[in-house]
């Protein structure tokens, strides 16, 4: 019995660990990169980056936190807000 | 994006969710589908068939007024770009043309941005920041936007009136924000305009009303004032719209006999910040056209193009309707019959 309570104490403590300090245990905020690759122009550092950049660096500037996904997930209940970044072609 | 993710989001909407979509097709890419009737706005037109880009300006009467990017996305994304026109929502920025390409949506349950620039091709530009822009993209899609005065339009002019005449315009002041806005005062700077509508005035979500601001004078001249609205918007209790106007006696026609032959006059003031004033003499009535030319000889703007009287006739040019004039040199041309003339004014922005 004591050696189930010593085991099933180690399994808590883990679970504990990884919701407590995962960085994006607690994000309300998704961002979809769903832009199939595409870049622009930057407009500060000049060169091609990812249509993304500039939506999570605005956001990053506000402090905002957030978990990237490049498939959306089935449940967005969890989410306060859901950006999606389309890119600039338009692709099923 | 598939209709397996389109469903995912319509759900995700009907349950209150907050959207912020991007991308240069963003309505092209699902138009007709349940999730598009949501978005508060519809495809004006595919960008790939027009030119592309330089200048996006926040629209008046949203929380963008006065907001100004240079676009900077380069060639490969200046085209085909979606043109978005606000169905239930309202735009947040347009293009130099007057087209849209961002729009907002409180639909009451859930609020949507939708953008078809990606907000990383815009450049901070002018004291205006995509950090500011996205911070207030977060008010709104989090509901704390509260109150939020935009009124339009920010300059208001009233162009020539005749001594003891009164001429009217709208202003419209709109409340972008989440909740009830209260306008306590409207308090002019200056003689000569009054407002017609009982204070306070309580102005509901996203919603706007219409005041009527006249403006008359004994004295004739030129008047520069500007209105001041009050209200509980705390990030912006006061907030200015300016006003302009020209008094000139009802003189023409009681002297016709002083305008000896056609002739255009130097404009005034030169240089000129956004207004400016163009008088040309006419010895006979004529079919007349007043045009404005660049330096390259495109035309920018047509001022007049119509029979006018004999005398002395004043025209007021005001250019901050027409965004994309740059400063620098232009001119104006009048034609009225056989005659024609040509003079250089200085626009300073």
């Amino acid at each position: 019995m004591k050696r189930f309570l010593k085991a099933n104490m180690a399994a808590v403590m883990i679970l504990f660990f990884i919701f407590s300090f995962s960085p994006e245990s607690n994000a309300s905020m998704l961002v979809w990169n769903n832009d199939n690759g595409s870049t622009y122009l930057d407009p500060d550092g000049g060169g091609s980056v990812p249509c993304e950049r500039g939506l999570t660096d605005a956001l990053d500037a506000n402090e905002i936190d957030y978990e990237t996904v490049y498939a959306l997930p089935d449940d967005l209940s969890i989410y306060e807000i859901v950006f999606i970044e389309l890119g600039l072609y338009c692709l099923e | 994006m598939g209709s397996y993710e389109q469903n995912i989001l319509v759900e995700y909407l009907e349950n209150g969710g907050s959207l912020y979509i991007e991308g240069a097709n963003v309505l092209q890419d699902f138009v007709d589908t349940e999730l598009y009737a949501m978005l508060g706005a519809t495809l004006e037109g595919e960008g790939s068939s027009y030119e592309g880009i330089s200048d996006l300006f926040g629209t008046d009467g949203n929380f963008t007024s006065e907001e100004e990017f240079l676009y900077q996305g380069g060639m490969d994304v200046q085209y085909g770009i979606d043109r978005i026109a606000a169905q239930d929502g309202f735009l947040l920025f347009e293009d130099e043309e007057g087209f849209g390409r961002a729009a907002s949506y409180n639909a009451d349950t859930y609020r949507v941005v939708i953008s078809s620039f990606v907000l990383g091709s815009i450049g901070d530009w002018m004291g205006n920041t995509r950090t500011a822009t996205m911070s207030e993209y977060l008010d709104f899609l989090t509901g704390q936007m509260l109150q939020d005065v935009a009124p339009y339009p920010m300059e208001i002019d009233f162009e020539t009136v005749i001594v003891g005449e009164t001429a009217t315009r709208d202003l419209t002041i709109r409340n972008a924000g989440l909740q009830s806005l209260e306008v306590t005062d409207l308090v002019f700077f200056g003689d000569g305009f009054t407002h017609n509508i009982n204070l306070p005035l309580v102005i509901e979500p996203c919603s706007e009303i219409a005041v009527s601001i006249s403006f008359s004078s004994t004295i004739t001249g030129a008047f520069e004032s500007e209105v001041t609205i009050y209200s509980d918007d705390e990030d912006e209790t006061e907030c200015v719209v300016s006003l302009t106007g020209w008094v000139e006696e009802n003189d023409v026609d009681e002297n016709p006999a002083v305008i000896t032959e056609t002739a255009l006059h130097a404009n005034y003031p030169n240089p000129f910040n956004s207004s400016t004033t163009i008088q040309f003499d006419l010895q006979t009535s004529e079919m007349v056209t007043l045009e404005v030319f660049n330096v390259p000889g495109q035309r920018v703007a047509v001022l007049l193009q119509q029979q006018m009287p004999a005398g002395l006739n004043t025209i007021h040019w005001n250019t901050s309707s027409q965004h994309h004039l740059a400063s620098g040199v232009y001119f104006y041309r009048l034609q009225a019959g056989q005659y024609s003339a040509m003079r250089k004014m200085i626009l300073l922005e």
